[in-house]
């Protein structure tokens, strides 16, 4: 690149007039080039810098530890959460301890609960039987 | 269908992420922060409304901007809490800055240089110099006119031209 090229463009560059081509031909020629005029090297600086900035990336490991230390609160709190559950059932529940009266009482409670149930479930039962009359019918009609 | 948005979306703001960090790192200075700010604009992208976000003429440009203001925002509400912007980045004190430059090496030298310019002029050079951004896509991020932009980074590359000169003539 001719030294009177850059030193139009790099009046042009102090001014904020070049266009993004312009600059690209800048940025080669002072991230590239070789023998620059002596008065010219503090532009290297600064376009070697803008150069390296480019490719700075977010970290990704960041992404990661990022979810992991999410992860490892929650697994945390749940652990805590069922400890202290579990503290509470401990102190709270005594032994159910029942007399035997007590005992044959619930157990005639549940006696006639269930004979109820099997009553009502019988006469469900006799409805469902019409069904197979109807059945019968149809079989012997296509018969 | 939703997930196949969302995939789409992933594979979009992945390329958008690394944009982000950089715009808002030169904002925000400190790595951490830029770091979380990223995390928080593509959270923001993310819960967005897909047909909304599907919608924007760039997705690219959407997001640059919103880092932006999340960014300043930020800064104005950590300004009014505590310490004044002059005193978090150390203000131009040359003394302090003359004592720098004979521990970093030139290339540290024009970050630290580009540290020390207001919050708005980082960001000009960061989305010219780095991103290489037109001057239509920085005004409507800046909301700027354009020949404003233009006269902003004409400042810039002057200001910044004659303090590292400056400097350097005094360093050795």
């Amino acid at each position: 690149m001719e030294i009177k090229t850059i030193k139009v463009l790099l009046k042009k560059y102090l001014e904020g007039k070049t266009s993004l081509d312009e600059e690209s031909i800048l940025r080669d020629y002072f991230n590239n080039g070789q023998n620059l005029p002596e008065e010219w090297i503090h532009y290297r600086q600064f376009f070697t810098y803008f150069e390296k900035s480019k490719n700075e990336s977010f970290p990704l490991s960041k992404i990661n530890s990022y979810n992991n230390k999410k992860i490892w609160i929650m697994v945390a709190a749940s652990i805590a959460l069922l400890i202290g559950i579990y503290l509470i059932d401990f102190f709270e529940t005594q032994p159910i301890v029942l007399e035997q009266q007590e005992v044959e009482f619930v157990f005639k409670q549940f006696k006639t609960q269930m004979k109820n149930i099997s009553t009502h479930l019988n006469n469900g039962v006799q409805k469902v039987s019409y069904l197979d009359y109807w059945n019968k019918s149809t079989q012997k009609l296509l018969k | 269908m939703q997930l196949a948005v969302q995939k789409h979306f992933l594979k979009n703001i992945d390329e958008i992420r690394d944009k982000i960090f950089r715009i808002t790192k030169r904002i925000l200075v400190s790595k951490e922060e830029a770091e979380d700010a990223t995390q928080e604009v593509i959270l923001k992208l993310w819960q967005m409304d897909p047909e909304k976000r599907d919608g924007f003429k760039s997705l690219e440009a959407y997001s640059v901007t919103m880092a932006k203001n999340y960014c300043l925002d930020r800064l104005k509400s950590k300004q009014a809490q505590t310490l004044s912007l002059d005193e978090r980045f150390g203000g131009v004190n040359s003394d302090s800055v003359q004592k720098k430059i004979e521990q970093v090496d030139e290339l540290n030298l024009v970050q630290e240089l580009i540290d020390k310019l207001p919050e708005k002029e980082r960001l000009i050079i960061q989305l010219r110099e780095i991103e290489q951004y037109d001057f239509n896509e920085i005004a409507s991020i800046l909301n700027l006119p354009e020949g404003t932009i233009r006269v902003y980074l004409s400042r810039i590359r002057k200001k910044l031209r004659k303090q590292f000169i400056e400097l350097q003539n005094n360093g050795n």
